[in-house]
């Protein structure tokens, strides 16, 4: 970057700064339990003061801008998380998504596919300052925690365990007692209460989708697919050209699955999120159908539909259709999208870990 | 490989319950209102049956004892004031006294450990179900299906007949430990419950087996006696008079519905009663009168042969017993919400428990104006089905309706209330129900079975008060439409695990709770055809109106039927004669002390109801 421009940058940042809004104070709470979404795209903290859930998010993503004494400044002025590295400064939370748009440059994720980014050298760093932020020190020794992990792929089982492992040892260090919970699985136990946690869980998430089919809380069938709301932005940037930020906030503004496309971008987006569906329908099916121990259930199962990536009106029906076309093997009762799709993960880690205590 | 999180709390693999077991565990769940609670209790119970040893496994007796023992100790644990209410309800579930001991005692000795006992233990259950299945080749679905209704039956078995001139038969005891001995359950019979188990004589000896199921209902207030299924292989031999409702069959194979029996009164004077109800002036029911024996058709307590989805579109569902719905027409409505008033619990309902599952069908008949049934009368047939839809949707009625022609339209969604039996009441074994909009799903038939009258002017000199309806000679309901509604029924039925005896006409619960008295409204009050839906005759049982609550009938109700309404009303007062002499008191009082009772619970819930509104 040239000298020049680096000047235009300063200002642009400074400006850009003013803006962001302050990350969530840490909560120096005595609450006992705690769950945590540790998703692609955001981390989500569930915390239960008073009888109510509280949650708290945090985008999970960063941006590198050149080292000056004087952004830095600004970055502590404006309490923005941030974190130097050599010749750099990394801000990661929800100010990165702030100041991309500003530079008009991507941000980067510490985290792919559901796990950490092995193509980002500063990931675990970045992970582990956004869950400083959000994640207060425990003052109960042996507090409990839940995060949320993803489901197995066939390729990546140790993958998961060196994910899990590195989060659990962060979260102890805060002086709690941590565990993973499948993502699918939080996701049941946070939406069908009501049903005894019978029923298929899924979570479209940024970089993956997660599915858990349980029984009477009792998780029979845990998967993953390689697919989420990354996958549809990057594909339509190709091929439309755009950048992957503008996708991601007409589809998070303006799509509607149910009507005819407006433009070129919005074609794409409705192609791809076809392929998405379809790919998790497929795989539902063929991992129930594969498995020995998919019970025979005595009644129809509910489905829930959580994450970002299901909030696009028109999904469910998308998801409806394509289901009633690939002839599940499952009877299902109802298909509904989660009360809060985007904190239902959050929510359900919270009672796994009201649960352990 | 596998990851922490897939052992969240477990360890793989998991083997589930049998379906029985779940179905209790499900429902012990759904009255635990904490979520962290019912997790709680779902991973400890699921897991405590992980760790069962597979050698307890190997008696299904001594394996059902120990899974309900543990669910049972599982949901005190986790939920005991939320199950505190239920008392009878788990006694009913768990109520196993005998092999749940003889399971505690083995394992506090641990004399699971020795292999002799445990061979030893597997051949005698071996035996017992071989013995079971050559008496009776249904027997051990049948201890399910009774399991399963949420009813505890307690067999009998004679395995050598009815001896000449033995006084056998109708309910004789709830008290297995006299299994397999007549002698010994005779004397029991006589001597410890005398009051309630009818004595039959028997003209002739039967020869063969016999099997008697005593179900008791949990309230005391009355017991009724349910014969499960008997075989008697002397066409000649006819049953006693105080086979109400069910007949024995000929067919060693099938199994009958629990047939009615009336306990035995006759030793005992009723009370004098000198109130006026107008039941006194009743006819001889036929249900008094000694009855051939008529092969009675089996009616499954739930529809057990899945019926599932098979196409929908945005006009219509089909499903796979050729049930039609059409969807173009649903509206939305309140949701379902109302309180659980316990049968054998005298007090008033939590006010902060609610429930919303569906757990009956009502059906209606429209009671509209109805043309000819003719092919030069479609349109205005047509006409008039549609202007009634949009005036029923408006109203929001019901849940479903079903036209002239069979087809079936959704009005309401299921998950909502319909507006359909404000003032009504009926009840199972567990539960009563006070105003069905909120727990049943309203069925209406376009047709109608009573026509007004216009009574002459020499009539209306004589009598002020004559009927402005009677009952036309046949129902307008059409054979399709009968056809439609039984295929709806099953599919409900199947869906909402509906239990028979959950599924009534509207005129059976309709009441009228200012006046206290029974058939506010009449529709379906004749001719439904009951057997062809698969349900018993509820114009032959007991009507909850009168046996909970005391509810009459005036002199209105006798004359729109010609002095002759259903048998249930003469069964009902009698069963209510019973009560007052079990408890000591005058009929009159005993009938004022239920109604009472219903006024309670009736103002309280309205009075609830309008503070939740």
């Amino acid at each position: 970057m040239s000298e020049k421009t680096r000047k235009k940058n300063k200002v642009k940042i400074s400006d850009a700064l003013e803006q962001v809004v302050n990350p969530p104070e840490t909560k120096n709470s005595d609450t006992h339990a705690v769950g945590v979404d540790i998703g692609t795209s955001k981390i989500v903290i569930a915390t239960k003061e008073d009888g109510k859930e509280d949650y708290t998010s945090q985008l999970n993503a960063f941006i590198s801008v050149d080292y000056s004494k004087f952004t830095e400044n600004i970055l502590k002025q404006n309490n923005i998380s941030h974190h130097k590295r050599d010749n750099s400064l990394l801000v990661y939370g929800n100010g990165a998504a702030i100041l991309a748009n500003m530079l008009n440059s991507e941000t980067r994720r510490p985290m792919r596919h559901g796990l950490l980014n092995p193509k980002e050298p500063n990931a675990i760093d970045i992970i582990k300052g956004i869950i400083d932020d959000l994640v207060p020190n425990s003052n109960n020794k042996g507090t409990q925690l839940s995060f949320s992990i993803p489901g197995a792929q066939t390729d990546n089982e140790t993958d998961i365990i060196y994910h899990e492992a590195i989060l659990k040892r962060h979260l102890d260090t805060k002086g709690y007692n941590s565990a993973g919970i499948n993502e699918g699985l939080a996701v049941v136990f946070a939406e069908l209460e009501q049903e005894n946690f019978t029923g298929i869980g899924i979570s479209a998430g940024g970089g993956m989708c997660n599915v858990c089919l349980a029984y009477l809380s009792v998780p029979l069938i845990s998967f993953s697919i390689n697919k989420g709301g990354d996958f549809i932005d990057e594909a339509v940037a190709s091929v439309t050209g755009e950048v992957s930020t503008r996708v991601r906030e007409i589809k998070e503004n303006n799509l509607n699955l149910l009507q005819k496309p407006n433009n070129e971008i919005e074609d794409a987006l409705h192609i791809y999120y076809d392929n998405l569906i379809i790919s998790l329908v497929k795989a539902m099916k063929e991992n129930i159908t594969g498995k020995s121990k998919a019970p025979r259930v005595d009644a129809p199962i509910p489905i829930v539909l959580s994450g970002g990536t299901v909030k696009p009106k028109g999904f469910k029906d998308r998801f409806e259709k394509f289901l009633k076309e690939e002839e599940f093997p499952m009877e299902i009762s109802n298909i509904k999208i989660a009360d809060d799709p985007l904190n239902a993960t959050a929510k359900g880690a919270l009672i796994a870990a009201m649960y352990e205590n | 490989m596998k990851t922490e999180a897939s052992n969240y709390a477990y360890s793989a693999p998991w083997k589930l319950p049998a379906k029985d077991y779940r179905r209790f565990i499900e429902d012990l769940a759904a009255m635990i209102p904490d979520p962290v609670k019912k997790l709680k209790f779902l991973n400890q119970v699921m897991g405590s049956y992980q760790k069962m040893p597979f050698y307890s496994k190997l008696c299904p007796p001594v394996a059902e004892a120990a899974a309900r023992k543990i669910i049972i100790e599982k949901a005190k644990q986790y939920c005991p004031e939320c199950l505190a209410d239920n008392h009878e309800f788990i006694q009913k579930y768990g109520a196993e006294p005998r092999l749940s001991h003889v399971w505690s005692s083995l394992r506090q000795y641990n004399i699971f450990k020795s292999s002799g006992l445990l061979l030893f233990i597997w051949c005698i259950g071996l035996l017992v179900t071989s013995f079971a299945a050559i008496l009776h080749s249904d027997y051990s679905s049948d201890m399910k299906t009774a399991y399963t209704e949420k009813g505890v039956f307690h067999s009998i078995i004679y395995p050598s007949g009815i001896p000449q001139g033995k006084t056998e038969g109708t309910g004789i005891a709830n008290h297995s430990d006299h299994q397999n001995n007549p002698e010994q359950l005779h004397a029991y019979a006589t001597e410890k419950t005398p009051d309630h188990n009818k004595i039959v004589t028997l003209p002739e000896p039967i020869a063969g087996m016999y099997f008697a199921y005593v179900h008791d209902m949990p309230h005391g207030r009355y017991q009724r006696f349910n014969v499960y299924s008997a075989y008697i292989p002397d066409d000649g031999v006819q049953l006693p008079a105080e086979f109400i409702a069910g007949e024995s069959t000929g067919n060693k194979e099938s199994v009958n519905e629990p047939a009615t029996i009336q306990a035995n009164v006759k030793d005992k004077k009723p009370e004098k009663q000198n109130n006026n109800i107008a039941s006194q002036s009743l006819p001889a029911s036929d249900t008094v009168q000694k009855k051939e024996i008529i092969p009675q058709k089996h009616f499954p307590i739930f529809i057990k042969n899945p019926i599932w989805l098979v196409e929908k579109t945005k006009e219509r569902e089909i499903y796979s017993n050729r049930l039609q719905i059409i969807t173009t027409h649903t509206v939305k409505n309140i949701p379902r919400e109302y309180y659980e008033f316990f049968r054998n619990y005298s007090g008033l309902p939590m006010e902060d428990k609610t429930s919303s599952q569906i757990r009956g069908l009502l059906f209606h008949a429209s009671e509209s104006d109805i043309l000819d049934f003719k092919p030069e009368m479609n349109q205005s047939i047509v006409k008039f089905s549609r202007l009634l839809i949009k005036y029923l949707c408006k109203k929001k009625s019901y849940h479903y309706f079903i036209d002239r022609f069979g087809r079936v339209y959704r009005l309401i969604y299921d998950d909502q209330a319909a507006f359909h039996a404000g003032n009504s009441i009926w009840a199972d074994d567990d539960l009563i129900y006070l105003n069905l909009n909120h727990s049943f799903i309203g069925i209406c038939f376009e047709g109608r079975d009573f026509v007004k009258t216009t009574p002459s002017n020499k009539e209306k000199t004589s009598d002020k008060r004559l009927p402005k309806i009677k009952p036309m000679g046949n129902s307008s309901i059409t054979e399709v439409q009968l056809r439609s509604g039984k295929e709806l029924t099953d599919w409900l039925r199947y869906k909402y695990r509906i239990a028979q005896y959950n599924c009534a006409p509207h005129c059976l619960a309709s009441v009228n709770p200012k006046h206290l008295l029974i058939g506010y409204h009449l529709d379906l009050s004749r001719g439904f055809p009951f057997e062809e839906f698969g349900l018993s005759n509820k114009y032959k049982e007991p009507l909850p109106a009168i046996t909970e609550f005391g509810f009459k009938h005036d002199n209105y109700f006798l004359k729109i039927f010609n002095g002759n309404p259903w048998a249930a009303v003469k069964i009902s007062e009698e069963f209510l004669q019973n009560q007052a002499i079990d408890n000591n008191l005058k009929f009159h009082t005993h009938r004022k002390n239920l109604n009472k009772k219903f006024t309670r619970l009736f103002e309280w819930k309205k009075s609830h109801q309008k503070n939740k509104s």
